[in-house]
């Protein structure tokens, strides 16, 4: 691991749901940043560049899908790590989240540990590529 | 009756005397008989509204209506959009809902509104099976994308809304459609909501409507009502009043008859199926949003089938109201063109009890609302002073007529901000409702003439220009539609 | 004179009642919105509160850290209050029926440890008590809303309770209670279903699908002897696309047998029941539906028989490329070209024609090659 704490930045409409990760993720010493619609989250992906994004996907102005596209195709985004974490369950947009470079994809009802897991494999293999 | 002096008449010959009494009786009997209806309206919508459960916010939504929810195209025609309909369309690609697809139809824009969705939303041409079972203009290309699979582009020869709709209609392949302005700004969970009776009796529901608010004085950004506020200027506020006035008591009443005569053209939901067997849209109409409502009535009532359309309080869309006072003229004299238009195509229905509440109330509430009522209102504005001014009418009289008047308009303005604030309390702040408060007491004096006053103009329009509605077909959408 | 001062009396009425009414509205509001800002702070209390009792065991520096500058006399006050749950006072019950709508939201979100956590939060406040004395509060949403908390922490004696609503006048009610008791597992009979939820009178609601499909989940056995006594066809549909939903391959004789029902609804709903089955002992029901007189079964069974798929099929499906409504049409073509081999021949040579088979077969055969 990596001296610097590692940011994360969840975007999420659900202001609970924000309060309980940066809880949760506050206590295991990373940094947490957190954007409540689609056009702030991506402004502050590319702002502050945080290490990994956490990304609902109905959101106001604009959708998960959407964002992630465009930090996809944004030079200084298109490396970190997107968790999508959304209460779309069907197959299909399981399927367009991977296709458009999710590293993964959660479905609500979601399990914090696992989340938590995935999110220190996620930066622990950033940090040490394989 | 004491109240008619006859004191001058002699001067006159005696069949005019008769004929501005009766004038007047007829005048003030039909207003009296509107007031009355609109306390009566006021009264049921108000039972409504007790009723109503509200869920409190859109995580709820989700988790409590959305397992029922059947899967709905969204169908936008877009005529010359192209400064807002990427926006937009961004906005309902957002949407909270589990399954559902957006058509836009372009509608033979002279804009870029094609070219910017093309490049906004990585467009390519593709191919779409459908059938042309209501018919429309020429369907140029269907674009798709792969990084957007839910949403559809229909490029078309200009053909007018009702035209751009059947199009959609035709190519979506879901149970429902929802029929969206493309300048509307929808409420992220507005389809989850308003889908609602389409749910708790899907074999009834043929129809839903929501309501419509004014975006005027609120911060929009990115296609999304982000802060809710009041406009500085009078004239949108004067409709904020009257969509109020509008949705929450005329609609939501006849509602709850099944006599609901109007869906706005800026957002309303339909089983698919219905609007299909019933023929789809029918073209060269000014009032298609109208219309089609009074279609699905005179189809389903004519086959003997039991239906339903039903009315949401709950906001679902916003839309931005005409600032000037030549745009608001234009607007509702084109409604009342609209009106007078659905009324007369259908007018067989018309106390008709064979179509049950629609030919008992719907349809004469029309007539007294947007038929006999206008013209016989401004006609007022002249022949009451006159006759108070020949002495037919005792000017004690004359002036308690204007108090009734007056004080009936005020009661009804004011009880339809009273049903908003102790039922669904959607305006943020206090000030707010004091400054809606003064306007609900204004608009009867003065903004309300001066509508009649357009809707007079519209009518003459009607009767004389019947034959040139082919040619509207370019004049751009209307926006939302209300009446009284 | 009378009339007139009647008239001006009517006019001051109709005018003062509705002002003085929205003037002590507009007061309310005013008093009120200080009343909502307290609650929200309270809100922000409470939702720590449950953020910290997640991770126990709590202590003083614990909340301190995350908590930081918020007032944490409130905070020790709002929990003391909680956990000794007695005192019956009216800020304690709007406390704990805010901290249980907040634990409600959260719960829709989150699950594993997390969950069992809030659920135990729950628990051992007193928010049980309030939702038994809620389930006969005057307002349907507060009814629902205890149901659906109740739920949450279910024990015998919330069982009875729950079972107790099926009764309520309301219908949402009972739905709600209906579904709850169904998801927790097997506290209804198909009786308590069809009986005390009134199908098809009073409700018609897609709710019962879901009910019915959950009810399925652990119990076909029950529907399929349901499905033996014709019950009425609201009930038929629901139990034929129950037992589809749970896949049980031996409810396809029952079903077979339904799917010859007078009730277009019924045999529609059969066909789809065996696409989600995808059993092949359907076959000669599918094959009957896609020659059915009513066009929602021939489409229903067009879209099983490319599901199952059902090779056998192909020669039918043929036939309703030819269909006069467009639906069947389009799912035959649909059917044939997931069908592949025979199937996709049958399109092949359908496109070589003329007329209304020819066109979809060409559209279908189109669109596949461009989103390829």
């Amino acid at each position: 691991m990596n001296d610097k704490t590692s940011s994360v930045l969840i975007i999420d409409d659900d202001e609970l749901l924000i309060m309980l990760l940066e809880h949760k993720l506050g206590q295991r010493g990373l940094s947490v940043q957190s954007a409540s619609d689609g056009q702030d989250g991506l402004l502050a992906a590319i702002e502050s560049k945080p290490d990994l994004v956490v990304l609902d996907v109905m959101m106001p102005t604009m959708d998960g899908f959407e964002v992630l596209r465009r930090m996809k195709e944004h030079d200084d985004t298109r490396e970190i790590p997107v968790i999508m974490l959304s209460a779309k369950r069907l197959e299909g947009d399981v399927v367009n989240g991977l296709n458009l470079g999710a590293a993964d994809y959660l479905v609500k009802p979601f399990m914090p540990e696992e989340l938590l897991l995935k999110i220190q494999r996620l930066l622990r293999d950033k940090w040490m590529p394989a | 009756m004491s109240v008619f002096s006859s004191l001058s008449t002699d001067a006159l010959p005696s069949y005019v005397a008769a004929t501005a009494w009766w004038a007047s009786v007829v005048i003030l009997g039909t207003g009296a008989m509107q007031n009355l209806l609109a306390m009566l309206q006021l009264g049921l919508a108000f039972n409504v509204l007790r009723r109503w459960r509200l869920v409190p916010n859109a995580v709820r939504a989700w988790r409590q209506l959305s397992d029922t929810s059947l899967p709905i195209s969204l169908l936008v025609p877009a005529y010359n959009e192209d400064a807002t309909v990427v926006a937009n369309v961004r906005s309902m690609l957002a949407l909270h809902y589990p399954r559902f697809e957006i058509i836009v139809i372009n509608d033979g824009s002279n804009d870029a509104t094609l070219q910017t969705l093309i490049e906004n939303y990585d467009l390519r041409p593709t191919v779409r099976v459908y059938e042309e079972e209501v018919p429309h203009q020429p369907i140029k290309a269907v674009y798709g994308s792969p990084n957007f699979p839910n949403l559809i582009v229909v490029d078309k020869e200009n053909g007018g809304k009702a035209d751009a709709l059947n199009a959609g209609i035709n190519m979506s392949r879901l149970p429902m459609f929802c029929v969206v302005d493309a300048d509307s700004i929808l409420e992220a969970d507005s389809l989850l909501r308003a889908v609602q009776p389409f749910s708790e009796d899907p074999d009834r529901v043929i129809a839903v409507g929501g309501t419509i608010r004014i975006a005027n004085g609120s911060t929009v950004h990115g296609g999304r009502v982000v802060s809710v506020g009041l406009p500085n200027t009078l004239l949108p506020l004067f409709q904020i009043v009257e969509y109020l006035r509008a949705f929450l008591i005329a609609r939501l009443a006849w509602s709850e008859f099944n006599a609901l005569m109007l869906i706005s053209g800026a957002f309303g939901i339909f089983k698919r199926n219905a609007v299909l067997a019933a023929g789809g849209y029918s073209h060269g109409t000014v009032g298609e949003d109208m219309e089609i409502i009074l279609k699905l009535h005179r189809y389903m009532r004519e086959r003997g089938e039991d239906y339903v359309i039903r009315f949401v309080p709950d906001p679902v869309c916003w839309t931005e109201a005409p600032e000037r006072l030549g745009m608001l003229g234009s607007q509702r004299k084109r409604w009342q063109r609209g009106a007078l238009e659905s009324f007369f195509k259908h007018i067989r229905m018309l106390f008709n009890p064979r179509f049950g509440v629609v030919g008992l109330i719907g349809f004469p509430y029309v007539l007294l609302f947007d038929v006999i009522g206008p013209p016989i209102e401004v006609l007022g504005y002249f022949l009451i002073p006159v006759s108070w001014y020949f002495g037919f009418l005792s000017p004690e009289f004359f002036a308690a007529y204007l108090a009734l008047t007056f004080a009936w308009g005020i009661t009804i303005s004011v009880g339809a901000l009273l049903l908003e604030e102790m039922e669904l309390k959607r305006i943020p702040k206090a000030r707010h409702v004091v400054l809606l408060g003064f306007i609900a007491v204004l608009e009867n004096f003065g903004y309300r003439q001066i509508n009649n006053l357009w809707r007079v103009v519209g009518y003459w329009q009607f009767l004389r220009g019947s034959k040139e509605w082919g040619r509207m077909t370019r004049a751009g959408f209307q926006q939302a539609r209300t009446r009284e | 004179m009378t009339l007139l001062a009647t008239i001006w009396w009517i006019s001051v009425t109709l005018v003062t009642v509705p002002l003085v009414t929205l003037a002590g509205l507009i007061v309310r509001r005013h008093y009120q919105g200080r009343v909502e800002r307290r609650l929200q702070e309270r809100k922000k209390a409470l939702m720590l509160l449950a953020m910290i009792y997640l991770e126990a065991p709590v202590d003083d520096r614990r909340i301190k850290e995350i908590c930081g500058n918020f007032d944490l006399n409130v905070l020790h006050k709002v929990a003391a209050g909680l956990v000794e749950g007695r005192r019956r006072k009216p800020q304690l019950r709007r406390d704990l029926r805010l901290l249980r709508d907040i634990v409600q939201d959260l719960l829709g979100s989150v699950r594993g440890g997390t969950r069992e956590r809030l659920v135990d939060l729950l628990r051992t406040t007193a928010a049980r008590e309030i939702c038994l004395a809620d389930l006969r509060h005057r307002r349907v949403e507060t009814r629902i809303n205890a149901i659906e908390t109740l739920a949450l922490v279910p024990d015998p004696e919330i069982i009875e309770a729950l079972r107790r609503m099926l009764d309520d006048r309301e219908p949402d009610v009972r739905l709600a209670a209906a579904r709850n008791l169904v998801s927790l597992g097997p506290n209804l009979t198909v009786d308590d279903l069809v009986g005390k939820l009134d199908i098809g009178a009073t409700i018609r609601s897609r709710m019962l699908r879901e009910i019915f499909r959950i009810f399925a989940s652990y119990n076909t056995g029950e529907l399929i002897r349901l499905l033996e006594n014709d019950p009425p066809d609201l009930v038929t549909a629901l139990s034929i696309y129950a037992l589809g939903t749970a896949q049980d391959y031996s409810a396809v004789a029952v079903i077979t047998r339904h799917a010859r029902s007078a009730s277009i609804d019924v045999r529609a709903e059969a066909m789809r029941a065996f696409a989600a089955i995808g059993h092949p002992d359907a076959e000669p029901a599918v094959l009957q539906g896609l020659r059915d007189d009513a066009w929602e079964v021939r489409t229903e069974a067009a879209i099983c028989a490319g599901r199952i798929p059902l090779p056998r099929a192909v020669h039918l499906l043929r036939e309703r490329l030819d269909d006069i409504e467009w639906w069947p049409r389009f799912r035959a073509a649909e059917a044939l070209r997931t069908i592949g081999g025979e199937g996709r021949t049958a399109l092949e040579t359908a496109r070589m024609g003329v007329g209304r088979s020819a066109s979809i077969a060409d559209m279908i055969l189109a669109e596949e090659s461009a989103a390829a």
